[in-house]
Formats: C-alpha cells, structure tokens, sequence
C-alpha cells in the first residue's frame, strides 16, 4: 500500500498581509481512492485502514519559511496545543502516521493545521477545514486506478 | 499621466507584487498521471500574484507586468525516498509554448525573453554544488497587456529507465496587466 | 532551508575608507534560527541542518547572496528596459515644448533648462552598458551618470566566494544566471554541508567602482574588496510531530464528530 502525500502550499506574505487561509493556502493529495476539494482548505482525503499519511508544506515564494507546527484532530478548541512537543525545533518535525485500522469507515475526522513562520514567537496561523476520510480497503480498487498502477 | 501601481487593478495587497519573486508552480502526481495516461485532475498550477485567477487548477491565469521576471517551478506530490533507496518517478517542465487566442497555434509574437531552463551552475567545481532546474523568463518589456494563454509541456519519469512521458498541460495563461513604470 | 544573505555596502563610504570593514550592513532571514548581530557587520548567519535518525540529511540547506549598494536605486524600481526609453520621453517632451514655442530666446532657455535636468538632447546618458540610463535618486532627482557622486548608485557586485568554508567544504558556491535585470541576471549560491557542525568563516570578494574626474570624463575604476562573514551551522534531528520520537505511530484521530456522523 502506497502512503498518501498531502501536500500543503502556502503563500506566505499574502496570509501575513491579511489574506484568509481560503486564499492562501491549498491543499492538495495523491491518494487513489478519490479525495474531494482538492486544491482548497475543505480538503478531504480519502485514506485506507493501515495506510501512512505524510504532510508536506512548500511556500509558493520558495525563499520565506514555513513550518508545521502542529496538526489537531477532532473538534480541539483553538488554543489547544498542537500535537507536537515543543522541544524539537518546528523545522525538524515531520508529520506522518498510520491511519487507525481498528476504526470504522466513512466517518470524516477533521483536523487543524497549525502553520507558523521564520519568526521567533511570531504568528501561528490555523488552517482549519481539511479532514481525512476513511474509506474501506477496497475502496481504492474500485476507484480504478489503484490495480493498474505501475508503481 | 502618472497611474500609481495599483490603480488598474484590484490588489489587496500593494505592493507585494513589486517586492516578490513570482513563481508559477506545478504540483503533479506522477503516480496518478501515470496510471490514468492523462494528466486531468493529477496536475494543478498555482502562483503568489495576489490578482491571479484559477489558482490551485489547471487554467491558472497569471497576472504579471510587463518587464516582470516568471519563474515556473514543478513539484511531484511523491518525493520520499523509498526503502529500497530508489526514488520515485519525477517530472519536469520541458517546454513553455506560448499559443494564439483559441489555444488552436503557437503564437507567433516573443512573450518571455530568456525563456529558458535555469538552475544550473556556472562551472561544476564541486558534485555538492547545487543545481536547481527551474524555467524562467521576463515578460517582454513592450508586451501590450493582455490574456497571453500558453501551454506547459512536461516530461515524466515512469519508473523505468530510459522510458518516458510527455503530457502538456494546455489550460494556463499570463494576463499582462497595464504597465505602470517607464515612458508611456 | 533557503538562507537568504543581504548585503547592504554604504559605498561612497566604502570608497572614502578603502576598507568595508564598517560600511557594510548584513541582513538575512534566519534570525529567528538563531543569527546574531543583524544589521552589523560582524552578523553570524545560523544555518539550521535537519538529519535523520540515521545521519542522512533530511533537508537541504542553501544559501543565497545578494549585494545592494544603501544608496542605489530601490531594487524593486525596474531598471533597464524600462529606464531605457526615459531619456526618448524627455526628448519628446522637449521637441513639443519647442514646436509650441515661437520666441528665439525661449527655445535657448527650454534646451539650456533641459541640459540642466536631462543632459544634452538625444544623448545616451551612460558609457556603461549595465548602468541605468537616466539614473534618479529615492527622492525623483536626476543623477548624472557623469557625476563622481554616481558612484553610489551602482550596486557593488560579489564577483567571488572563497575562504575558509569552501576550502574545508562546509558551503559549495556557484555563480547561477537568471533572466532577473534587478541583480544584473546573476546571483550565488551554495549547498551547505549540514555535518560540519560550528562556526566558519568565509570570504566574499566585492568589487566597487571608484570614479575619477580626469579632464572632462569619468574613469570607472573597479576596486576587489574582500570581506569575512560568519556562518554558524546547527544540525538537529529530525523527529515525528505526532510521536516526538523517530518513527511514525498511529495517526491520533479524535472520534469522529456526531454533527459529521449525522451527515452521513
């Protein structure tokens, strides 16, 4: 089973000169079982039992930084902290993991994505809308695609 | 007449198209373009001028000036190492055609100057020296304004070596805003 | 990483003191990282390296130069092309302000008027290809490109990167073109070897152009200065955000919402 990649672009100076996660900042997925609103912050990802689900941030403008700081499932409140410690450095977290295979399909699980920036004790914007949807093992097969890849 | 920066368009954000480098970027699931032999709905373009339309699709309309330095880069969404070592199958952008209105010819008046591969270092002195691989052009100087549609010709790896694929994706455009700098 | 390196050369100074020693002011983008003395020219810029658990990089670190002189034309004022045809503007502007006028004496004051603020009609103002013709300073006032006061409109120009650092391989420069007319099309840049953890020096060759009024023109000499910057190289490792430790575990999924359950 191939690993889902999310990948996260961000325009960094336009959402620290006011504009909305909604404008500037997409999301996007590989999975083969067929995601919803790519290229937008709704993004659902359509991800199997099992399955490794990597994120992945890329500012637009390549030289700005930007960092996961954290990424929060479920209904947490705004200023809950984010999943990661806060000992490593925010540019040496990876965000990957297992989907649960013990939990039943279909439901959507939101999460928050906690993006911070090359500023020490700047601004942690929160991206809120995306969600990973878990779908059954062969859901992907139906999909079409997922027999005949070549990789 | 003197027209300030922003008056011709509707920019939130002044001035930020004058102080940024604006890169046009292509994100590509090679594994998906590759299974479905098409790339619809596995490749989606996006930039960072504030005015541009169709961000995240494949029409992205990019607002840009006259004289304005383009820089296209490409993404693949699968770029881990595998644990075999091997590395995934990646894609590049091998040309950038400008096209007539209809998308139907190659248009045949120069839109980008220096419109060519870039990234590459003056001389190898070191196998470290980076290299970056990245297509670039500035908007001829004299360019009237105007929807200028092109199309982004991209070569994938598949896995196997010495074999590739070609696919174009044919929906983006530059819309060269009015110039606002210089002798009228 | 992209470590962005900007160089600020006050240089009329720098010419006046043959030295740049306390005329340049260095700038980047990784003070948060841990870069110290911004604005200074002793600044240490900290590259952060990110390794794996098993001591392969898992990020690059790059760093990039870029030299302005405080006193030349704002960087993001296109220069050139667009600057190119500004002198063809005033001739223009003057051949109608001459066919509007019908007095002797006042097409002698209108030209003596334009040589004043333009230099002599139809001209190209510069001998030097790469300058911008027509130069003005921030405030719109026009610059003679034959003034000896030019000099600190010109950008000095990094024309080598050696020194310590490269010779022990902590940072591979190369000089890389683009089709950008604000760095006259040509920028470096270098890799940076994360394991050679600590602080290094390294040398960066500028070159300035020292004017001299011999006679009636200006002679352009170009002048190599070099000048020691400091990085300092970090390395951590990479751990997983969800399990703070070096592997993946299962994702932490809250139970999924009853207002999404109902949706269902």
């Amino acid at each position: 089973m191939t690993p889902v990649n999310i990948q996260v672009f961000v325009d960094v100076i336009a959402l620290l000169s006011g504009a909305s996660p909604a404008q500037a900042v997409h999301l996007f997925d590989d999975s083969s079982a067929g995601s919803e609103a790519l290229g937008t912050t709704g993004l659902v990802s359509s991800v199997l039992p099992g399955q490794l689900v990597r994120w992945t941030v890329t500012p637009l403008d390549v030289q700005t930084q930007v960092w996961i700081r954290g990424i929060a499932f479920g209904a947490a409140p705004p200023d809950a902290p984010p999943s990661a410690a806060d000992d490593p450095p925010v540019w040496s977290r990876r965000f990957e993991g297992y989907v649960p295979a013990d939990i039943f399909p279909g439901a959507p699980h939101p999460y928050r994505l906690d993006l911070c920036f090359g500023a020490a004790n700047g601004p942690i914007v929160a991206v809120e809308g995306p969600a990973l949807r878990l779908v059954p093992p062969c859901a992907d097969m139906v999909a079409g695609d997922g027999a005949s890849r070549l990789l | 007449m003197t027209l300030r920066p922003d008056d011709t368009i509707n920019n939130p954000f002044p001035g930020q198209l004058a102080s940024t480098q604006l890169n046009i970027v292509t994100l590509v699931d090679v594994a998906g373009t590759l299974a479905a032999g098409a790339l619809d709905g596995h490749a989606w373009m996006m930039d960072n001028s504030p005015d541009s339309r169709g961000k995240a699709s494949a029409g992205l309309e990019t607002a840009c000036r006259a004289g304005q330095v383009l820089n296209w880069l490409i993404y693949c969404a699968d770029t881990t190492r595998r644990p075999d070592g091997r590395w995934p199958p990646f894609a590049r952008i091998v040309n950038i055609v400008f096209l007539s209105e209809d998308r139907s010819s190659v248009f045949g008046v120069k839109i980008c100057a220096d419109l060519k591969i870039y990234g590459g270092p003056d001389a190898i002195r070191h196998p470290y020296t980076p290299s970056y691989q990245y297509w670039a052009g500035a908007v001829m100087p004299n360019l009237a304004p105007g929807l200028y549609p092109y199309r982004l010709v991209l070569e994938l790896e598949t896995g196997i070596p010495g074999e590739t694929r070609h696919h174009a994706l044919d929906g983006p455009a530059l819309r060269v805003l009015v110039s606002t700098y210089g002798a009228a | 990483m992209q470590n962005s390196i900007v160089l600020l050369v006050d240089v009329e100074a720098a010419l006046a003191d043959s030295d740049l020693a306390d005329n340049v002011y260095l700038v980047d983008n990784t003070r948060a990282l841990g870069s110290r003395d911004e604005g200074r020219a002793t600044m240490v810029s900290c590259v952060a390296g990110v390794h794996n658990p098993d001591g392969s990089p898992a990020a690059e670190a790059v760093l990039n130069w870029i030299a302005y002189g405080i006193s030349a034309l704002p960087p993001t004022l296109p220069r050139s092309f667009n600057l190119r045809s500004h002198h063809v503007a005033h001739d223009h502007a003057l051949l109608e302000k001459l066919a509007a006028t019908t007095h002797p004496r006042d097409v002698a004051a209108l030209l003596a008027a334009h040589h004043e603020e333009h230099g002599a009609f139809g001209a190209q103002r510069s001998a030097m290809p790469y300058l911008p013709v027509d130069p003005r300073s921030a405030t719109g006032e026009f610059v003679s490109p034959d003034a000896v006061d030019y000099a600190a409109h010109l950008n000095p120009e990094i024309v080598a990167i050696r020194g310590e650092a490269v010779e022990k391989g902590v940072i591979f420069p190369a000089l890389y073109g683009s089709p950008d007319f604000y760095t006259e099309g040509w920028y470096w840049s270098a890799s940076v070897d994360t394991n050679k953890v600590g602080l290094h020096d390294y040398i960066l060759d500028l070159r300035l152009l020292r004017p001299t009024r011999s006679g009636g023109a200006v002679t352009w000499a170009p002048e190599i200065h070099p000048f020691k910057v400091q990085i300092e190289v970090s390395a951590s490792t990479m751990v997983n955000g969800f399990t703070g430790g070096p592997l993946p575990g299962v994702l932490p999924l809250a139970p999924p919402l009853p207002a999404a359950e109902g949706a269902l």
